[in-house]
């Protein structure tokens, strides 16, 4: 009962332990789509600034010659930047400390781009002004002065200005950017220096007739200005936008969140394998729960039944003893209303025949019927003594008390009163092999024993037929045979022989109780003898009594 | 990868340039068509049209655009209920306050800005002269609250204010409530649908009309001259900050106040005094005056003073004619009608 109430507990607590790993796994569970969108927005982050380096890139070579691109793909980018700043919910406070300055550093990466960016364009749109003015200006200087034999040399410093400029345009070495800078110098006016103090030490060629072509000279000199200055800073600034480590900080922020990543889903895996071998345990001790219900309620079934049958055993116990009392009863009273009524009825007419007539018969008539008045009351007696002998041997009243008794002088005894009682006119024949020396018995069982079977033997033979009274001696019991050769006891009665009230269907008129041998099997059995029966329809009875003695331990 | 190549193409294709710039004396603009017609579509050669046609659709909710064009124009978002965004930006004086340098943004000592065009925002990468913002939203959300603006106080007056007269008009336009998000998402959903499509020049670039002689020839300066460098893309401009005044000081002989430092005034780098962000020229010969001061008040003074400024060159008034006639092609139309009708 204990065990199925702790099965049960446990049961119980296995299913709210699985409520709560459930609850547990379920929040620690990372949010799929989360981190699919956020994942996805970081590689976008990386692929986006390939992205933009590349417009740069087409913006800077004159693929295409507006900002409109570049701008969308910034736009994304700023979109992108916003999206980062949502952390998704899976990622821990460990996470969070890591990934928060591989952000900021992500952010600070991209607002340095960013500015780079905006200033390319800038200085882009400039030099792309003066890259289309420049030999536009060129031209028109050298168109002016075409009929003019005399500009030759003004037209060659032109020639050689436009050259060395392109040059460094499409080719940004060293080297020709200090030869057209030199060269730049050698047409500039003092009066409007426009290039780096650095370059003053560079020689100063004097070309004639410069000062009266000032308006044709002055646009070429500042857009070639424009051109050498602002190559080499635009070419810096491709450089730097690309060499922004924009991509790299995103794939670092991506790295620290992929870990974080693991790691949840490393947390929500454990859980969930808690989960599962909750419910294998819930199932198991829910299944135990019921195997015990079942194996109890079984076992209690089968109880109950044991129960019920010894119950019904004892019922039928008892109501076979009951049945047995009542056919005992009912025989005990057929048996008094006969056995007793003819004593009585004989007692009765005696007296009402001596008070009619006593007085007038002669002495003689009158003793005979108190005689056959005190027979009758005797026997009753007898019989009254039988009937509560039997009924203490019943109720296990019976008691064995031995005592040392001398098998001679007891047993003479008895044969003298058998004689005493049938009269001298009936033969026994009496031996005694028995021990002289006293033996432990209980005297007044085996008087009742002896008694009733010399009785019976010679109650049932005819007159003139012997009867035969043998006592020996057997190991450590007595020995008793008694012969007659009477009527004998018929086979149907051979099983109820020992029963009281019973009597053989031979017993006829013959007068008893049925109580004799009932009281011989019942003093016999408290003393833990035997008795065994031979016997022959009209031939005779052997009864065999074997009697053990009952040595007292002193 | 192909970055070696393309110089190599650079370096023919300059010396080309430089080749006829030798041979012959042709004018800016011949110079250029002879450039475009010798050169074939190889990766040098600018494979896209610097401007694209504005789109003639917007996707845009028409429920939230109407909302939006309500909210635009009524005073109740302001914090005395005297003004709306319409009152600076009149849509039937081609988004601005026709012919004034008007603006209510912090003043300082040289004068108001000159309010640019709500027309096609949409296709701007920044607003405001310094380019502030770099969204609507956040344009619209720091207008509202500034005191200098609209003054409309805190959100929670703000909110239900609108939400007394508009709660309804809301639910209706799919919005679930009055919200700060709602009321911006609304009106800056009406201010992208501020598109001018269908340009003369739109046409042209779409092939559905011929533009004139001079209206081309004005196209080709304004490529050749270098306007081009700046004023591109689709709003031809809008995309790009640039230093007012890169060849020649802008503001010779005049006095500089806050109002002329750009983008100084937001980042504090020198090299942001006087840059700006360069204003789209759609519509531009309906939005006079010009420049964020609102100092030129007609077109052709705008172009000289820029081509001088801006790139160096003194442009003949022919020149300037030419280029003025291919802006005026850039005026565009709204819900069917020429941007700024009733002011021509």
């Amino acid at each position: 009962m204990t065990t199925l109430r702790s099965l049960r507990l446990a049961w119980i607590a296995v299913v709210l332990a699985l409520i709560a790993a459930t609850g547990f796994a379920w929040l620690r569970q990372p949010d799929d789509d989360e981190h699919a969108s956020y994942s996805r927005h970081l590689q976008s982050a990386q692929a986006l600034d390939t992205r933009l380096n590349e417009e740069v890139a087409k913006s800077r070579l004159g693929i295409v010659n507006h900002y409109d691109r570049l701008v969308a793909v910034w736009d994304d980018i700023a979109a992108l930047e916003r999206e980062l700043g949502d952390t998704p919910s899976l990622v821990d406070a460990t996470g969070r400390a890591e990934m928060a300055p591989r952000l900021a550093a992500y952010r600070a990466a991209l607002r340095h781009k960013e500015t780079l960016v905006e200033s390319f364009k800038t200085e882009q749109a400039v030099l792309r002004s003066s890259v289309r003015a420049f030999p536009l200006a060129v031209a028109r200087a050298r168109d002016a002065t075409r009929d003019d034999p005399a500009a030759a040399p003004f037209r060659e410093a032109l020639t050689q200005l436009e050259h060395d400029v392109m040059l460094t345009l499409v080719a940004p070495s060293r080297l020709d950017a200090e030869r057209a800078r030199c060269a730049l110098v050698g047409l500039d006016s003092p009066e409007r220096p426009m290039l780096p103090a650095t370059l003053s030490a560079c020689a100063r060629g004097t070309v004639a007739g410069l000062d009266a072509r000032r308006d044709l000279v002055a646009p070429v000199l500042v857009h070639a200005a424009v051109v050498v200055e602002r190559q080499p800073r635009v070419e810096r600034l491709v450089s730097s936008i690309v060499t922004q480590p924009v991509r790299a900080r995103a794939s670092a922020v991506l790295e620290s969140y992929t870990a974080s990543y693991e790691r949840a889903s490393a947390s929500s895996r454990i859980a969930w394998l808690l989960v599962y071998g909750l419910v294998i345990a819930a199932l198991a001790a829910g299944a135990a729960d019921i195997i015990a219900r079942l194996t109890g309620s079984k076992r209690a079934l089968e109880d109950a039944h044991t129960r019920l049958s010894n119950a019904l055993a004892e019922l039928r116990v008892e109501r076979d003893r009951e049945m047995e009392l009542a056919a005992l009863k009912s025989r005990f009273v057929a048996m008094t209303s006969h056995e007793f009524r003819t004593p009585l009825s004989v007692i009765l007419s005696s007296a009402e025949l001596l008070e009619a007539y006593g007085d007038r018969w002669p002495r003689e008539k009158q003793l005979g019927h108190l005689r056959r008045m005190q027979d009758s009351a005797k026997g009753m007696s007898r019989m009254l003594d039988g009937v509560l002998l039997i009924g203490r041997a019943e109720a296990g009243m019976l008691e064995l008390t031995p005592r040392p008794v001398e098998l001679h002088p007891l047993c003479d005894e008895l044969v003298e009163q058998a004689r005493l009682l049938v009269g001298s006119e009936r033969r026994l024949d009496y031996v005694n092999t028995a021990p002289e020396e006293p033996v432990w018995l209980d005297e007044k069982l085996l008087r009742h024993v002896l008694t009733n079977l010399l009785s019976n033997a010679f109650k049932y033979s005819p007159d003139d037929a012997p009867v035969t009274f043998v006592v020996g001696h057997k190991d450590d019991a007595a020995t008793f045979d008694i012969k007659d050769r009477g009527i004998g006891i018929p086979d149907e009665d051979r099983d109820r022989l020992f029963e009281a009230f019973h009597r053989c269907a031979n017993a006829g008129s013959v007068p008893g109780t049925g109580l004799g041998l009932a009281i011989v099997k019942s003093a016999l059995d408290v003393h833990g003898g035997a008795i065994s029966v031979q016997s022959e329809i009209g031939r005779g009875t052997h009864f065999h009594v074997e009697v053990p003695y009952r040595q007292v331990d002193a | 990868m192909g970055l070696g190549a393309m110089s190599a193409a650079r370096v023919l294709g300059i010396a080309t340039v430089a080749a006829v710039g030798l041979a012959c004396t042709p004018t800016p603009t011949e110079l250029e068509q002879e450039r475009r017609s010798r050169l074939p579509d190889s990766a040098f050669a600018t494979s896209e049209d610097p401007i694209e046609p504005i789109p003639t659709r917007t996707g845009a909710d028409p429920r939230k655009v109407a909302l939006g064009r309500a909210l635009f124009s009524d005073p109740i978002l302001s914090g005395n209920g005297s003004t709306s965004c319409a009152s600076c930006h009149v849509l039937s004086e081609a988004g601005i306050v026709a012919g004034e340098a008007r603006s209510t943004h912090p003043r300082d000592d040289t004068g108001p800005y000159n309010v640019p065009t709500v027309f096609n925002v949409a296709f701007n990468a920044r607003f405001n002269w310094t380019g502030r913002f770099a969204t609507l939203e956040d344009h619209l959300r720091a207008l509202l609250l500034n005191p200098e603006v609209m003054d409309a106080g805190t959100w929670e007056e703000l909110l239900p204010r609108v939400r007394r007269k508009y709660e309804r008009r809301f639910v209706e336009a799919g919005y679930p409530s009055v919200s700060e998000a709602t009321l911006i998402d609304a009106i800056v959903t009406f201010q992208r649908s501020l598109v001018t499509p269908n340009a003369r020049f739109d046409r042209h670039l779409r092939s559905e009309e011929v533009l004139s002689e001079e209206e081309l020839e004005g196209y080709e300066a304004f490529k050749s001259v270098g306007c081009i460098s700046c004023h591109q893309g689709i709003n031809v401009g809008g995309n790009v900050f640039q230093r007012f005044g890169v060849m020649e000081d802008a503001f010779e002989g005049r006095t500089v106040g806050r109002r002329d430092m750009g983008r100084f005034l937001l980042t504090g780098r020198p090299s942001d005094v006087h840059v700006f962000r360069v204003p789209s020229l759609r519509n531009v010969a309906v939005t006079a005056p010009y420049f964020h001061d609102g100092s030129a008040r007609t077109l052709e003074d705008a172009i000289t003073r820029m081509a001088a400024v801006q790139l160096g060159y003194v442009l003949p008034g022919p020149q300037v004619a030419r280029i003025a006639a291919f802006l005026r092609t850039l005026t565009g139309e709204y819900e069917g009608v020429s941007v700024g009708e009733s002011r021509r």
